[in-house]
């Protein structure tokens, strides 16, 4: 494989993607026998290709008149592309049981997408995957096939593909402005920057943008929601880190997305949704440290979203394991549950782990070179905020997730344990997320700049230690209010525990409002909602004046009006 | 006299038949129900726009284009031939147009009864309405049963991925 | 001989079809006509195809019928413009020819087979006349002959409320025609000239009379009627959701075009762009109703059950692109006008075949009909599923580069507004197209029925994925399809020749 010919090496056609892209297709039209080897043997061979790509750019083709740069290898990209063809490796594996042609075909092709996205080296290639990973992967919620999934489906196709679009008026427009379609810096100095900024924020789920986040993941299937975990947010935080390295707006956006959806998860119930929102909690270290810009916390925000990929993808993966066996994943109904599931359980506490930072898991590793960056260049709000949220993480998907689940009182299930081929998955992942958290070099020798960072050197040691007594902090604070006891004797708690003690008085108090507010403000967006869709449907319905068959004589006094129209008009 | 007869009143005699005609045949295709009466109504504001053509190839004092031979011949004042050729074109387009419209009305008449446009449209209507109730029963039906949970359920129990796909 | 039979393409692609009508009616079966149809549309669209290639290195192509000198004789005039429209009409009639077949047999009475097909023939010479004629009253009488025809072939339509929607249609069209014939005659009236060329030049002197005003406001509304431009759409739904597949392919593909052909001739080479656009508001007219057509079509399509019906309304929402684009009056506006003229055909035709073809195999089209085809058709869904990705604009297809391309026409004279109600037209488009994926894909066979799998006959998928194939062609390699829409758009404008 190494002495192939350099020039074919370059050529377009030959693109992990595509490979990813087609390999979809030629599942959807293979026996289910070889669907397995197919899922594990395409990403493995799409990350053996983007290995053998030198790095610099590749892939011009002419497309539509433009000039378009199919494969951008640099350091950004092909440590994205990697963690995105690992990830994709690891669903594959995940999802090895399920029998459901157009989820396999869905999700290949989705992370082909995703990955012909990272690799583009113009806005329109971008453009052309971006709406590709839109369209594929509301396969993977429909694949659901409950009623809810439809609905939320359709709603999660609409924001993405209004994602797309603005991108593509946004490049439009930075195409006139400028004369290029080059996507590299972009910056926010013309109305197109600020598009594309929208474009990608909506997909990075910004705060205010995020709720589809929400919305749809919980509601795929098993598998859809581990394989929607990896590729579009983290795509679009790629985008930003492409295109909007060290915009100051960011540090602020980022800071407010890794504080308020802490909130939110700590009153949800359904444990996937709960990961959702620390999903978005995770995407604003990313930020962060995009909006920080410089060498470190973009490599901090490469490798976090590295590390990220795979805890969460770990986490969901466990929680997609209960769901698979359980069929719920309410945090009311759930418990007990590391008696039947022991590995799933064992898994999820390492997902938990990491996420969490604690040392010699991969967070911590990873997390701490954004805060040092933070540090470093003197974003103190920032840096606490971030603080503050590492704290929070540590409260929903730390302790929340793994503990309702496993531990608890113990509801009675009994169900047998995960899959084999999702134990080895989730195995697989854990392994990453300890090695990394063990031994980091691999993943800095492939960041994007050069390394002379070391969680573990003496330089930042005070930074780490200031994060690890932060969060011993909020342990005991929680301790004090009657949480941590609460945790300690978890396995024989009261049901009703976590709303007489969980909360601390004055947490409660703010959940409340928050929760207030928005049930408020879905009853009124609810309102509007159904009032304009019924107003809609009375208009265009099937018995609706506009939609249902005029007379003649109505149609006639329409063409009359608009000659009389013209006829005054021009005179 | 000349002056008179074309930018007066009975000079523009011809034009202002063809606005008043106009005017009725639009009018009866707007205003009236009956499908017949429509079509009667198409006819009359067609032929406004035959002699609308007409009019404007006709000179003061002139013949039909139908060449004389002899002194007459000589002497003769044609109208414009080129309209009413036109005009030919035209009114063989328009007969066509009937001849299907009423045949037509014959099809509606034996498939609806009737050859009222609010009878046939009130038929669709009802028909319509049935129909779409029904297709929204069958959309609901179908969405009852589906293999899953609830509309309200938020976790919604995983069922039956394992089912063969085929 | 060859040489002699070169020099006569232009009038032999209005004179072919005109002459085998008749033979499909005396041939007087299914099978013969059918072969007539197909051998007509196939070398017709070959013939189309030379004198595609002969404008785009000569520019025009000028025939005098009868040998008759214009202006006084019937002028036949193609020039890159009406050249790609009748590509796209002679091939959306070959590739139906090749899908009526079974979707006929399916759908209608044997023993009147024959007359779809040589309906379909006056209606292919009809359009093709409009296209290629040079003469203004030509143009009337050949939009009549297709007019005509679209009526019969829609009231042959298996439910009997084809009938009412052919008599509405037939209302609305007459009207429209004579108004088209109003307008010529005012135009007439002031040049005395028919030669639209030598209208133009005539008019130079007299534009600026009410009569001229007048005929501009007739033609444009008369021909609106036939381009189903809101809000005199109304006949349209009903039109392509009871006729024949065969015919909703061909008619949703090509009728509305040519007749945008018609407006957008008139406009430009007639009357020309400075009168109609900066003396009198054409433009902002044009550009309210469009869109409103775009909102209002979107939205009515989010709510119908019937795909076919579905497909129609979307139809008029599309209308409003292209005409958006024409009504910008600028050399992009209209490149993006054209675009969309053939990739709306494009996507339209496919969309009209793959759900033709689920009728054919369910005997009916409504959303629960056809839940569950996806694993009993899966090459008919997947057509569908193309067609409908190139509607709503995904990069790679067609619509894509409709949709790029009328952007950027916006973007020129930063019509902001606009093309926010184009993206949200898009999204529109999004969500009637996903109830159909949706329904195809992840629900099961309505009432439990037991559907096998099967596929639709071989030449209706042939000529179905043949109409995909070139809908992702162009959207790979839009950019020669532009530059020929760009060379159209130039030539009408009377720039850069």
């Amino acid at each position: 494989m190494t002495d192939w010919p350099s020039d074919l090496l370059g050529h377009p056609l030959l693109s992990p993607a595509l490979l990813m892209i087609v390999g979809g297709f030629v599942l959807a039209a293979s026996p289910r026998q070889v669907h397995g080897v197919w899922l594990l043997a395409i990403p493995a061979a799409a990350l053996a290709l983007l290995w053998q790509l030198p790095l610099g750019l590749h892939g011009e083709i002419s497309l539509f008149g433009f000039d378009l740069t199919m494969l951008r290898i640099d350091g950004l990209s092909r440590i994205w592309a990697t963690i995105f063809l690992i990830g994709s490796f690891l669903s594959g594996l995940y999802a090895l049981h399920v029998r459901d042609r157009i989820q396999h075909v869905a999700s290949l092709i989705y992370a082909g997408a995703a990955i012909g996205a990272v690799l583009a080296g113009d806005l329109v290639t971008l453009f052309i995957f971006w709406e590709g990973t839109a369209i594929s992967s509301v396969f993977l919620i429909w694949a659901r096939r409950t009623v809810r999934a439809h609905i939320v489906g359709l709603r999660y196709l609409v924001i993405q593909v209004t994602s797309g679009l603005l991108l593509m008026v946004g490049t439009i427009i930075h195409y006139r402005a400028t004369g290029s379609i080059a996507f590299n810096h972009l910056g926010l100095e013309t109305a197109g920057g600020w598009l594309i900024f929208l474009a990608f924020g909506i997909k990075a789920a910004f705060p205010l943008l995020h709720n589809w986040v929400q919305d749809a993941y919980p509601e795929a299937t098993v598998t859809g929601t581990v394989v929607l975990s990896i590729f579009t947010t983290k795509l679009a935080i790629y985008s930003l880190a492409r295109g909007y390295a060290g915009t100051e707006l960011l540090i602020t956006v980022g800071a407010v997305m890794t504080i308020f959806p802490i909130f939110f998860a700590v009153i949800e119930n359904d444990l996937r949704r709960v990961l959702a929102y620390s999903l978005n909690n995770q995407l604003g270290f990313m930020v962060v440290g995009i909006g920080i810009g410089t060498n470190l916390a973009i490599n901090g925000a490469a490798a976090h979203a590295f590390a990220h990929i795979l805890y969460k993808g770990l986490l969901f993966m466990s929680m997609g394991a209960v769901l698979h066996r359980v069929g719920t994943v309410k945090a009311s109904e759930l418990g007990g549950l590391y008696k039947s599931m022991p590995w799933t359980a064992a898994f999820c506490i390492v997902g938990s782990m990491s996420i969490s930072a604690f040392p010699l898991f991969s967070g911590f590793v990873t997390k701490s070179m954004i805060l040092t960056a933070a540090a470093e260049q003197h974003h103190w709000i920032a840096w606490t905020a971030l603080l503050l949220a590492s704290a929070g993480v540590l409260d929903h998907s730390g302790i929340k997730v793994p503990f309702f689940s496993f531990f608890h009182h113990d509801v009675g299930w009994r169900v047998k344990e995960a899959p084999l081929n999702m134990l080895l998955a989730m195995g697989a992942a854990a392994f990453l997320c300890i090695g990394i958290g063990v031994y980091p070099a691999p993943l800095y020798a492939i960041l994007p700049f050069a390394v002379d960072y070391s969680a573990y050197s003496t330089a930042h040691v005070i930074n780490q230690l200031q994060l690890l007594l932060f969060a011993a902090l909020a342990f005991v604070v929680l301790f004090r209010n009657g949480w941590y006891p609460a945790e300690i004797r978890g396995l024989n708690l009261d049901s009703d525990w976590v709303y007489r003690h969980a909360l601390p008085a004055m947490a409660a108090r703010i959940h409340r409002a928050l929760v207030a507010t928005r049930e408020h403000a879905r009853a009124k967006l609810g309102r509007l909602g159904s009032g304009s869709y019924g107003w809609l449907k009375s208009h265009y319905g099937s018995t609706g004046a506009l939609s249902r068959t005029w007379t003649t004589g109505v149609m006639l006094l329409w063409a009359g009006v608009l000659l009389a129209l013209y006829l005054v008009i021009y005179y | 006299m000349q002056m008179l007869l074309t930018e007066t009143m009975p000079g523009l005699f011809n034009y202002w038949i063809v606005i008043v005609l106009m005017m009725i045949g639009f009018y009866t295709v707007i205003a009236h129900d009956n499908l017949v009466k429509k079509i009667i109504g198409l006819n009359i504001f067609q032929t406004s726009v035959f002699i609308f053509y007409i009019s404007m190839g006709q000179i003061t004092g002139s013949t039909a284009p139908i060449l004389m031979h002899g002194a007459a011949g000589q002497q003769a004042v044609y109208a414009h031939p080129l309209p009413q050729v036109l005009i030919l074109t035209a009114i063989v387009v328009g007969l066509s147009t009937t001849a299907l419209a009423l045949a037509l009305v014959v099809r509606i008449h034996e498939a609806y009864g009737s050859i009222e446009e609010d009878d046939i449209l009130a038929a669709d209507y009802q028909r319509g309405t049935q129909e779409s109730q029904k297709e929204q029963e069958r959309m609901a039906r179908a969405r009852a049963a589906e293999r899953h949970a609830s509309r309200d359920a938020d976790d919604g129990r995983e069922q039956d991925e394992d089912a063969p796909d085929s | 001989m060859i040489v002699q039979l070169f020099h006569q393409m232009p009038v032999l692609v209005v004179i072919l079809p005109l002459m085998a009508a008749p033979l499909c009616v005396i041939a007087h079966r299914a099978l013969p006509a059918w072969l007539i149809h197909t051998a007509v549309s196939w070398v017709v669209f070959g013939i189309s195809f030379l004198l595609f290639v002969e404008t785009r290195v000569a520019g025009r192509v000028v025939y005098a019928l009868g040998g008759w000198a214009p202006p006084f004789g019937i002028e036949l005039v193609i020039d890159r413009f009406s050249a790609i429209v009748l590509l796209l009409v002679t091939g959306m009639s070959a590739l139906t020819s090749l899908y009526a077949r079974a979707s006929i047999a399916a759908e209608l009475p044997r023993e009147r087979a024959y007359l779809v097909y040589a309906a379909m023939l006056l209606c292919l010479c009809g359009l093709v006349g409009m296209t290629v004629t040079g003469d203004a009253f030509n143009l009337f009488v050949f939009l009549e002959v297709s007019s005509l025809a679209s009526y019969s072939l829609i009231a042959m339509g298996p439910s009997r409320r084809a009938l009412l929607s052919s008599f509405q249609y037939l209302i609305m069209g007459t009207v429209g025609g004579t108004f088209l014939l109003i307008g010529i005659g005012f135009l007439y009236v002031m040049t005395g000239t028919l030669n639209m060329a030598d209208i133009a030049q005539r008019l130079q002197g007299v534009a600026h009379t009410h009569t001229v005003e007048a005929g501009l406001a007739f033609i444009v509304v008369g021909l609106s009627l036939k381009a189903a431009l809101f809000p005199l759409h109304a006949w349209l739904p009903n039109a392509y959701t009871y006729a024949p597949s065969s015919v909703s392919v061909f008619i949703a593909a090509t009728s509305t075009k040519v007749a945008v052909y018609a407006l957008i001739r008139f406009v430009f080479t007639v009357f020309g762009a400075d009168l109609a656009f900066d003396s009198l508001p054409l433009g902002d007219v044009l550009i309210v109703l469009s869109v409103a057509a775009m909102l209002s079509g979107s939205l009515a399509a989010i709510f119908q059950t019937d795909v076919k019906r579905l497909l129609a309304w979307s139809s008029v929402a599309q209308m409003g692109y292209i005409v958006l684009g024409f009504a910008l009056a600028t050399g992009a506006g209209l490149t993006a006008a054209l675009t969309h003229m053939v990739n709306h055909g494009l996507i339209k035709g496919a969309l009209f075949m793959a759900v033709g073809a689920m009728f054919w195999r369910m005997q009916a089209c409504s959303i629960n009909d056809i839940a569950g085809l996806g694993k009993r058709m899966p090459w008919t869904c997947a057509a569908f599923v193309v067609g409908g990705l190139s509607l709503i604009g995904f990069p790679g297809t067609a619509g894509f580069i409709s949709k790029w391309v009328l952007l950027q026409a916006l973007m020129v004279d930063h019509h902001w507004l606009l093309a926010a109600a184009i993206l949200v037209s898009s999204l529109l488009a999004v969500i009637y197209i996903g109830r159909v994926v949706e329904s195809l894909y992840f629900r099961e066979p309505a009432e439990g029925r037991k559907v096998a799998r099967g596929e639709a006959p071989a030449l209706m998928l042939v000529a179905t994925w043949t109409l995909v194939a070139l809908n992702i062609a162009v959207g790979l390699f839009g950019a020669a399809e532009v530059d020929a829409t760009r060379q159209a758009a130039m030539s009408l404008l009377g720039v850069g020749q």
